[in-house]
């Protein structure tokens, strides 16, 4: 049996490469599908705002033999219509690329599949990703036969991320009603295989109907263009409002450290250990801020049809052990640490009431300041408010701690028994934000 | 058997054909005329590759008017262009097999049709080697395998010896006239030589027009001396030429 290749492995290497390579470093410096499925998925498919324009630029680079007198005659002289080598080079260099989606795509995906405690690969959430690279690439090729090389790859680059450009001026539901670029499978979400089947669908015929039309078979593109239309249409109709919640990805998880009880919604139970591990660090240190024995429970989904039967599932706590604030970590899907702690900081130390205003600065620090500076340089998190987005400012040039020096030696110097009993003692004027200097000794 | 009435093709200025017309039979003809005269322009637009301007092309009776007749002859015509394609990237083997897939030749065909035509152009030994990095007659002998791939029975050659040294020239000569056996060949040249070795019939085109079409003999006429001489001098006769040039 032998099959006709139009982009072997000869030509289409540098597609593999370019596009593996692209992926890994799109996905590299954006960690925050570690650990989800669905986060992993929506990674991918977003790569794809980096990804789609190199390898449109590839294909088209790949198609530049095409353009040579003597290989686009035999084109016109064969008997297939002039669209069907267009269309079969489309879809060979999209293999190529597909397999650099699927190298870059590796590592994540390995990796989600270590630390992920639910959910699967969806493997059908692949298809509008394969859609996408097959028409991204067979627009690639239909530039690349028609101008010359250089200015082929960088027309078909620039126009497939100017298209995503227009994507998202026209909207967000547009763009994820359409595109891989869909971000409503998220972690409590789960996205019906319809919709990536129709998703899918209708971009490889649109973009296919494009490069029929390119070579002028006008009756095959006009079916293409209305089989595309008949598949997009009611992706219009779903928008986020009709995405359906997994039940299953509700329900508590729990797991118990040495002070404290923490429970998760299980689409994020792989951050547990780390959360429980975190959160008894900081319990330690604020010994006599929080009582012993807390549960803290992640409310990210409330408001979630389904969140209130799980919640009632989860149960009232022990007796003499109170729930907890649980600072924010919502769209995470790896702990950060150092956010996680400055959030942990943020629910025991209240802010001055609003009469205490902030009129200069530097402004001589107030008890709220020393107590978190405290946290912070215990805990070794910087002040200059750069470790995470909206980390506060505490350092020398918008605090002034020179009449406070006293104050924070004084708190250092105790010992952990003396420190316990004085955050007993303060305990509601500290998370209020009323305590005084006066307290402190 | 091929009747082409009528055919002109302009290229704004350019009348690349005017009014052509002739029938093609089994056996090599032989399109011979200055650079320019219109040899590639006639033998695109018989391949399919290109319209004419105006004109008919009748195939066993069938006027070629449609996309679906077009298609059928598309199938049953092998062309050599006068480029060869060199698809970049591919080799020997694959080249014949995209060619095959083009003329939509049954997979399951493919692999003895490319045994075939690789032994026909003797290149067995060279099927897995890059086009790029063949010579111009391994090139040429390439683009006659794709030509011959699924053995039609009209064979369209471009300038087929050129740039191909004496050797290879005689090896061509000798291809050209296996496939013709039981073919129509057309074959076009500005080398007198190649109508001396193969041409049974000859039609000479000049600035698009046919000057002379009738056996190789006729156009030699019953002048004194060397046949290749006797070509050049009725040759010359035809188009109004110099014969000092
Ligand atoms: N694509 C084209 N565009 C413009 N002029 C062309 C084109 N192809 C051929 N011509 C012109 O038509 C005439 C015939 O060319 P051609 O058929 O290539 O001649 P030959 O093959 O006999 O050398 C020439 O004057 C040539 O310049
Ligand atoms: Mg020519």
């Amino acid at each position: 049996m032998m099959r006709p290749v139009l982009v072997p492995w000869r030509r289409g290497w540098p597609l593999v490469v370019a596009v593996a390579a692209t992926q890994t470093i799109v996905l590299a410096s954006w960690t925050s599908w570690v650990g989800s499925w669905s986060a992993t998925l929506a990674a991918l498919g977003q790569g794809l705002i980096v990804t789609g324009p190199v390898a449109a630029a590839l294909a088209a680079w790949v198609a530049r033999a095409e353009r040579s007198g003597g290989t686009k005659l035999l084109r016109l002289a064969s008997s297939r219509p002039d669209h069907v080598p267009v269309l079969r080079m489309g879809y060979e260099s999209s293999v190529w690329a597909g397999l650099g989606m699927l190298f870059g795509g590796a590592i994540p995906v390995i990796w989600t599949a270590r630390v992920a405690e639910f959910g699967y690969p969806q493997p059908w959430g692949w298809v509008p990703l394969a859609a996408g690279i097959f028409g991204v690439c067979l627009l690639g090729v239909s530039v690349g036969m028609r101008l010359r090389p250089h200015y082929a790859a960088a027309v078909a680059a620039v126009g497939i991320y100017g298209a995503t450009v227009l994507g998202v001026l026209a909207g967000d539901e547009v763009l994820a009603a359409l595109t891989p670029y869909d971000t409503r499978a998220t972690f409590f979400y789960a996205t019906p295989v319809w919709v990536y089947l129709a998703q899918g669908g209708w971009f490889a015929l649109a973009t296919a109907a494009f490069a029929v039309s390119l070579n002028g078979a006008g009756r095959t593109a006009g079916i293409l263009a209305v089989a595309a239309g008949v598949l997009a249409a009611p992706l219009l109709l779903v928008g986020y409002d009709d995405r359906r919640p997994d039940p299953a990805a509700l329900e508590f998880v729990c797991a118990t450290g040495s002070r404290v009880e923490v429970c998760m919604p299980r689409a994020k139970a792989h951050m547990l250990t780390d959360i429980v591990e975190t959160t008894d660090e900081f319990w330690k240190l604020a010994d006599g801020l929080v009582s012993p024995g807390a549960r803290l429970v992640d409310e990210e989904a409330r408001g979630i049809p389904g969140f209130d039967a799980a919640f009632a599932a989860l149960g009232e706590a022990a007796e003499g052990t109170p729930d907890a604030p649980f600072p924010d970590i919502s769209a995470v899907t790896r702990l950060d640490r150092a956010e996680f702690l400055g959030g942990l900081v943020s629910t025991v130390i209240g802010q001055p009431p609003a009469g205490d205003t902030v009129l200069t600065i530097p402004y001589p620090a107030r008890p709220s300041d020393v107590l978190t500076r405290w946290f912070y340089d215990r805990l070794g998190l910087p002040l200059d408010g750069s470790d995470w987005p909206g980390a506060p400012v505490l350092d020398e040039r918008v605090v002034d701690y020179s009449s406070a020096a006293g104050y924070l030696e004084w708190l250092s110097d105790l010992s952990p028994g003396d420190r316990q009993r004085w955050f007993a003692t303060y305990r509601d004027e500290i998370e209020a934000g009323t305590v005084g200097f006066g307290a402190f000794r | 058997m091929i009747t082409v009435s009528g055919i002109s093709k302009t290229y704004g200025e350019t009348k690349a054909l005017v009014d052509v017309s002739f029938l093609l039979d089994e056996g090599v003809t032989v399109l011979l005329g200055r650079n320019g005269a219109g040899k590639s322009t006639l033998l695109r637009i018989l391949a399919g590759a290109e319209p004419a301007d105006a004109g008919t092309i009748e195939r066993d009776g069938t006027v070629l008017d449609g996309a679906g007749t077009w298609r059928m002859h598309k199938r049953r015509c092998g062309w050599l262009p006068q480029s060869t394609p060199l698809v970049r990237g591919l080799t020997v083997e694959q080249f014949l097999v995209y060619g095959g897939w083009l003329k939509e030749v049954a997979r399951s065909e493919a692999a003895e049709r490319t045994e075939q035509v690789l032994a026909a152009v003797d290149m067995v030994e060279h099927r897995h080697t890059p086009l790029v990095s063949l010579s111009g007659g391994m090139l040429r002998r390439v683009g006659l395998a794709q030509a011959l791939f699924d053995d039609p029975d009209l064979v369209l050659l471009d300038e087929p010896s050129a740039g191909l040294d004496p050797v290879q020239r005689a090896t061509f000569h000798r291809l050209v006239a296996e496939a013709s056996a039981t073919r129509t060949v057309v074959l076009s040249t500005h080398l007198l030589e190649d109508v001396a070795v193969v041409a049974q019939r000859v039609i000479v085109i000049d600035s698009g027009v046919i000057r002379f079409d009738g056996p190789a003999d006729e156009l030699a006429g019953g002048r004194e001396g060397d046949r290749a001489e006797r070509l050049r001098a009725g040759f010359l006769g035809v188009i109004g030429g110099d014969t000092s040039r």
